[in-house]
This record gives C-alpha cells, structure tokens and sequence, in this order.
C-alpha cells in the first residue's frame, strides 16, 4: 500500500442503487476512497461501472443513498464539482466535420477552473501544449478532433483530463474500441507517463488483459453489486477471474502469470 | 432626392436593417448548425410568427406577441434537446405543428383587411421602422458580446457537448442563454424577412460557413459575412430589377450554400463516411 491508513476519504458511497426504469444497474454500493489511492473496477459489460462513474460526475441519478464528493453531493447541476473531477468518458462517435482542433479540445480541461467568461491564460495553453507533448499529440494539434484514429483521440482525452489538474481522475475503459497496438500505447502511457498515485483515481475496465500494474486496490462488479474488494495479490487469482466473468468472457493473461500463480 | 454616399436616403434603413438580421441570424445560426437543432430553429421561428399574428388579433405590437411566443416554444423545446429526451423530434413536432394551428387560427380571427398579417409571411425590408433597426442593432450587439465573452464556453458547448458537461462549464445555463438569443433573434428579424423566410436566413450562412472550415472562430466570421453579403445583396438585386426583396435574401443565400457546398473540403469526408 503506497496510500496512508489514515489519509482521509475524498469518495464516499453510502448505499447507493440506480435504476433503469425496472433495470438494476447498481444494486447497495458502499464504497469509499482515500486520498491518493489508486483503484481498478473490474467486471465484465453491463455490471455498472460506467453507471458508477457517472454517478460521481453527478451525471446519473441515484434512487437510494448517498454520495459525498471532497464533501459535496454530487448533481447535473454542481459543475463547480466537476471541475475538481477528471473524467475520461467511454470513447464515442463524433460527426468528424466539428470545427474543433486538437488543441482546443485538450484545452477544454481548462476551460471549466478558468472560470466563466474568462479567456485562457499564456500559462494555461503552456500546460495544454506541455501535455500534448507529454500524450504524444503534439504533431496533431490543429487537426480537427474528428479526424483522429481512436487511439488518438483517447490521448487527448487523456491529455484533457491532466489539464484539469483535478484531484480526482476516472478513466472509464480508456482502451476500449481501439485497435490493438493503440491500446498497448496508452497502457504504457497511462502506466510510466502519468502518475496515477498522485490523483484519487479509479480505473474502469472489463478487460483483465488491459489492468494496469501497480494498483492499490481491486473491486470487483458483478450485476450491479460490489463482488470482491481488496488487494491485487488477494482478488487476481485465476479461480477468482474465472468467477466473476462465469467463464464467459474470460480470458487469461499471461501478464499476472496465472499458470504460475495457481499452484 | 437626398443621398448619403451616393445611396437615396429611403434605401438606408433596409440597408442597416439587413446589416443587423444578417449579423445575428448568422450567429445564432452558428449554434443551430453546430448542434444539429434544425427542428428546433424552425420551430421556434414559426412560433414567434404565430405571436405576431396573435398580436395582430389583439391589438398589439406584432414585435411583442413574437417574442413571447418564440420565449414559449423555447421554454418547452429547450429542455427537451437539452435533456436528450427519448425522440425530441416528435416532441418538437407536435410543437411546430401545434404553432402552425394557431397560426391560420389567428390569421382566421383578425378583423377586417388581413394586408398586415400577410406582410409577415414575407416581410418587408422597406418599410422597418427605426425603432425597428435600434432593436436589429440591439440584439447583434448583443449576441456579439455573448460570444465574445463566452467564446470558449460556447465553442465546447457547440462542439463538444459531453466535455463541457464533463469539466465543469454550466453547460445548460450556455444552452439556455443560447436557446433564448435564438428565440429573440427569430422574434426580432421576422419584420425584415417573415415568417416564412426567417429560417433559411438562421440556416444557410452558417451551414455555408460550416462547410468550409474546421475553426470555429473563422465559422463564425464567415457566417456573419455571408449572412451580411445575402441581405446586401437581396436588397440591390431586388430594387435592381424591381424584386420582392425577401425572397431575393433568401436565394442569395441558397446559392451562396450551393457554392460552399461544392468547394467543401468535408465533402470528402461525409462521403467516406456515408459509404
Ligand atoms: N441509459 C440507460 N437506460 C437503460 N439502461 C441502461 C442505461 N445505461 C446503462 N443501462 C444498463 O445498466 C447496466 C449497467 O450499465 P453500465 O454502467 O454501462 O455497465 P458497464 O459500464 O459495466 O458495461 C447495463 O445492463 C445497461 O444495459
Ligand atoms: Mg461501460
């Protein structure tokens, strides 16, 4: 555990459920998170992590329960709270005639903190173009965001959220839809790059191939509920995959050494 | 005959009259482009003329009922884009259709000569009142300050819906904001293009400016220049050869779409897309 015991909690869960009309997408979660730490929610499609997600960023309604955010509740209408969360949306189809570059979509991150009617600083575009540098976008920063291959416009996703500087990051499935080599690409971006200690960051995927190391904390979703919590050496075991995903789904990585791990 | 530039003195007020439409019929259609609101543009249009109508009918300013009845219409068709209803069209269709009842209803209701009535189902450029043109200048100051101010809120709300959710920008209240210029703008310019014309003056600058730019901020130039140019022109052609002046705006600005259309660099795009 890299994170202090004592630190305090910045996400707090309180018996949360979210309905779609008659639909259980999130079944009495109880979770909280500690400053600094770095978590991945595992589980396989439909289990609810985008619905957990969206729920921190105040974009889904919850029927039953609490949330409290560094204190706040979260809504659609408490924006001044998301400024302090970075979130990295599941990638979607954009119309690919948007007039937005690249580097007006990065500065997006700024745009929210800069506060309302204030134009961007030489500072802030500074960070913008440092970050491109850092993603490796920097070569298509007045292309139009429509333009780019999938992986492309997840680095500048990625890019926007670091701009934020929020002390809150969520990734939802950051190498779901891309192509093969890409993923690799911002599995290693996201793993020796960014310093994902030094956020609160809760890391999504169903994908077990696709886990970044050095995490402090594993939960598990399963139908809505949280299945498994704990650490990495406890919940990353073959027999335990094998459950959560009911065979189906599931395929072993020889990242973890599972052959290895199971005797 | 008095003239100031070389240009007789009762040709001045159509002429500022078009400057004004032009500029903010373009701006606002920036945003209707952008987010792909078409339906909600023309219902919004052909609610603030059913308000004037209904003005007509009771003995108001026509300019007042409009307005009133496109700040209506916003009000319930706004929270349905906003929102992302299930199927907003449909909603916003039974909007539209409704306004267009009410329209012939109205029209049915007027008493005696309905001469004015029908002025607004084409406008008339020629005869806008001063106070008129104060308040065509009014409204483009105004939205030219709304997007210089909020440039950067409005180019991600624009483009990037989702994001400006998602760090922070009060998206709804942009949205919002945005959705009432519309319905001012729309109420403010019927004089000068009616009811039935308004649209294509929002639509056909800005779709011809969207089709040949991916920075928002040359968009918005070329779409004031185009909306300007298609006013200016109308006007000149029109008392050239003795035409009726809103149509004239009208066509100019189809034709400028047509040409915009054929030089696109997106048209590759829609195409690859399409396939
Ligand atoms: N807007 C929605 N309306 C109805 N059902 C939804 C909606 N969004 C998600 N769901 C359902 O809720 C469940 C959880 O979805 P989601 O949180 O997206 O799962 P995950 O991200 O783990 O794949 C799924 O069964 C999904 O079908
Ligand atoms: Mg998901």
């Amino acid at each position: 555990m890299t994170i202090e015991e004592n630190s305090k909690y910045v996400i707090e869960l309180q018996n949360i459920s979210v309905y779609y009309n008659s639909h259980t997408a999130l079944d009495n979660v109880t979770l909280s998170f500690r400053q600094g730490e770095f978590a991945v929610i595992l589980g396989p499609n439909g289990s609810g992590k985008t619905t957990l997600l969206k729920v921190l960023s105040g974009l889904c309604k919850i029927q039953k329960g609490s949330v409290k955010i560094l204190g706040q509740t979260p809504s659609y209408y408490n924006f001044l709270l998301r400024r302090k969360i970075a979130h990295v949306a599941q990638i979607e189809s954009i119309d690919p005639r948007l007039p937005i570059t690249v580097r007006e979509s990065v500065a997006a991150g700024r745009a929210g903190i800069c506060g309302l009617g204030r134009p961007l600083t030489r500072v802030d575009w500074q960070l913008v173009d440092s970050l491109m540098e850092r993603v490796g976008i920097s070569h298509l920063a007045n292309k139009p965001i429509g333009h780019l291959s999938g992986g492309e416009r997840q680095k500048t996703a990625i890019a926007r959220a670091l701009a934020q500087q929020a002390p809150i990051l969520l990734l939802d499935e950051p190498t779901a839809s891309i192509d093969p080599i890409a993923q690799k690409d911002i599995l290693d971006l996201l793993e020796h790059k960014i310093d994902l200690h030094s956020f609160t960051t809760l890391y999504v995927t169903h994908e077990i191939a696709m886990m970044p190391n050095r995490c402090d904390r594993i939960i598990m979703l399963q139908k809505g509920k949280v299945w498994a919590d704990g650490k990495p050496e406890e919940l990353l075991l073959e027999e335990k995959l094998e459950e959560l995903y009911g065979g189906n789904g599931f395929c072993c990585s020889s990242r973890f050494g599972f052959h290895h791990s199971h005797h | 005959m008095h003239e100031i530039l070389g240009i007789p003195e009762y040709l001045w007020r159509p002429i500022l009259a078009g400057f004004f439409s032009g500029i903010a019929c373009s701006i606002v259609g920036v945003f209707i482009v952008t987010m792909h609101l078409s339906f909600l543009g023309i219902c919004i249009a052909h609610s603030a003329f059913t308000g004037a109508l209904f003005s007509l009918w009771i003995g108001w300013n026509p300019l007042a009922g409009a307005i009133l009845f496109s700040l209506i219409a916003s009000a319930i068709v706004g929270p349905l884009a906003d929102r992302g209803e299930l199927s907003p069209d449909t909603s916003t269709g039974i909007v539209f259709s409704t306004m267009l009842g009410l329209a012939f209803l109205f029209l049915g209701l007027i008493p005696g000569s309905k001469a004015s009535a029908l002025s607004l189902f084409w406008g008339n450029i020629l005869t806008v009142s001063r106070t008129d043109i104060i308040i065509l200048a009014g409204i483009a100051t105004l939205l030219i300050i709304l997007f210089t101010v909020f440039y950067k809120e409005i180019h991600i709300v624009l483009c990037h819906r989702q994001v400006a959710i998602y760090v922070g920008i009060p998206s709804a209240l942009i949205f919002y904001l945005l959705i009432i210029a519309t319905g001012l703008t729309i109420a403010v310019s019927l004089q000068t293009v009616g009811g039935l014309l308004i649209y294509s003056l929002l639509l056909n600058p800005s779709a011809s400016a969207y089709q040949l730019t991916y920075r928002f901020k040359y968009m918005l130039i070329l779409s004031i220049l185009f909306g300007i140019i298609s006013c200016w022109g109308g006007i000149a052609i029109s008392y050239k050869f003795n035409l009726p002046t809103g149509a004239t705006i009208i066509l100019i600005s189809s034709f400028i779409f047509i040409l915009s259309a054929i030089l696109s660099p997106k048209k590759q795009i829609k195409r690859v897309k399409n396939v």
